[in-house]
């Protein structure tokens, strides 16, 4: 399909990034973070194409921007952020994407790589076995009812905490304390819940993935002393978001913003893009829908770090005190705020 | 049904499935099958469960997300794929279909692929000259 690869003009505005000057229907410029090597790798796919058509959506403020990683997505590129304006701005659940909140969670240790190779089979196999992971995988954690689920969209992560799954300490390193307010649980259809009911603390498929890491290299010792890491540390990457009711609740959305697209006249280059007034009764309910998926992920982030925890403990004979599996940070790159 | 009824789509992070046909009910009934296809091996689906499905859109592109996403639907909360559309019928603004399959068990059948949803981005079914074609991107 290289031959939808975007064929317009492209300056490049320093060493590090390109601008795509507004023309057409475009209502700002698109600026994208790449030097000449990244930029190079995306001129034969879609993804400059797609910084345009975000360009084109009502209420976009200053640009269209796309970060050093991006490549074809659908609708937005992957990588791609907008600034809406508050009153004449859209929302659209295209460009927050299918797995609403999928974000990554670090956590720290105080053991060494050292300590850790010698066990590190074991230690795979019990966190495979712990935490499911691949297409459809069911977790451990109780299925939920619909008295759950009301909790853990207007809680998120403090949810799973207040079962034991965790500390609130944890809360606080956790982007918006894990929680994203304005929740609604009645706007997640019984079909997102449905997907959703048996996967909290599941990994899922595709590009997420739970990872033993070791730091490798300090760049600055004031911060990673402030972060709590040091040389040879082994810590753990978590990467997963809302699981299949993310996934649901975009999916419904979809439907309902192609609807409202045409009923406010909004014109969509794609339409993936479809969207509507953030003012909107659809573009709020969206949000307040999207807001329940996020703090369904962050719960799930959170049930898995415990499972890491429980499967460390375990395998190393030390309380989790002891192992200070602390979490570093945990930041979403699937939201609307 | 032959095995190289469907392009795939060479997509940086994700997959998608180009289909022709002579008929629209034909080039459904491929499309759901390719779909089935890119997440496990067709030949080993046994059609051995029934189910019905009904959905309802404003436009062939649509409605052929729609069919799509309720077989996803299926999978992820049933564990089931259908390899076999045997009746399909087109009605205004929609489509109710009987399909045929069984549920997935991880001893005999390997799963390929993990699709997560059926996007609109790129979405195609248009009739050319007698030629019916589809195109569809997933998430994977």
């Amino acid at each position: 399909m290289s031959e939808q690869k975007f064929t317009g003009p492209v300056e490049r505005i320093d060493e590090n990034r390109i601008r795509i000057p507004k023309s057409g229907n475009m209502r700002v410029d698109g600026i994208v973070y790449v030097d000449e090597t990244l930029h190079e790798g995306i001129k034969d796919d879609m993804c400059l194409q797609q910084v345009a058509n975000v360009a084109t959506l009502p209420g976009i403020l200053k640009a269209s921007i796309g970060m050093p990683d991006i490549h074809w997505g659908y609708g937005f590129p992957i990588g791609g952020v907008a600034a809406f304006d508050l009153n004449e701005g859209v929302v659209s659940p295209g460009g927050v994407g299918y797995d609403i909140n999928c974000g990554v969670r670090l956590l720290r240790s105080n053991l060494t790589k050292d300590e850790v190779r010698p066990e590190l089979k074991t230690l795979v196999g019990a966190l495979f076995h712990k935490i499911p992971s691949g297409v459809g995988s069911s977790g451990t954690f109780p299925r939920l009812s619909e008295g759950d689920y009301k909790k853990v969209f207007v809680k998120g992560a403090a949810w799973p905490i207040e079962h034991g799954y965790g500390d609130s300490d944890d809360l606080k390193h956790l982007e918006a304390e894990g929680c994203i307010p304005h929740a609604d649980p009645d706007l997640v259809t019984p079909r997102a819940k449905k997907r959703g009911a048996d996967q909290l603390g599941t990994l899922g498929s595709g590009n997420h993935f739970l990872e033993i890491d070791y730091v490798a290299r300090i760049f600055d010792e004031d911060i990673a002393s402030q972060l709590g890491l040091f040389q040879d540390q082994v810590c753990v990457t978590i990467h997963c978001g809302s699981r299949g009711l993310g996934h649901q609740t975009c999916e419904d959305n979809l439907g309902i913003m192609l609807a409202a697209a045409r009923k406010y006249g909004i014109n969509l280059p794609d339409s993936q893009l479809c969207c509507a007034p953030i003012k909107s009764n659809e573009g709020k309910n969206y949000l307040s829908a999207m807001a329940s998926a996020a703090n369904f992920a962050f719960a799930n982030r959170q049930v898995i770090a415990h499972l890491v925890r429980r499967v460390f403990s375990h395998i190393f004979k030390k309380s989790e005190g002891e192992l200070g599996m602390n979490v570093v940070s945990d930041v979403c790159h699937n939201i609307a705020k | 049904m032959a095995r190289n009824f469907y392009q795939l789509i060479d997509h940086t992070a994700d997959i998608g499935i180009e289909v022709t046909a002579h008929t629209k009910g034909e080039l459904f009934t491929k499309a759901a099958c390719a779909f089935c296809d890119l997440i496990c091996n067709l030949k080993t689906v046994r059609p051995v469960v029934e189910r019905k499905i009904a959905v309802i859109r404003d436009n062939p592109a649509h409605l052929l997300q729609a069919l799509l996403n309720e077989l996803l639907y299926l999978f992820e909360t049933k564990h089931e794929l259908y390899p076999e559309v045997v009746r399909l019928n087109f009605k205004d603004n929609g489509l109710t279909a009987v399909v045929r399959g069984e549920k997935i068990d991880p001893a005999r059948h390997e799963i390929k692929t993990g699709i997560k949803a059926v996007t609109f981005h790129q979405l195609e079914v248009k009739e050319e000259g007698g030629v019916w074609k589809a195109r569809v991107i997933f998430d994977v």
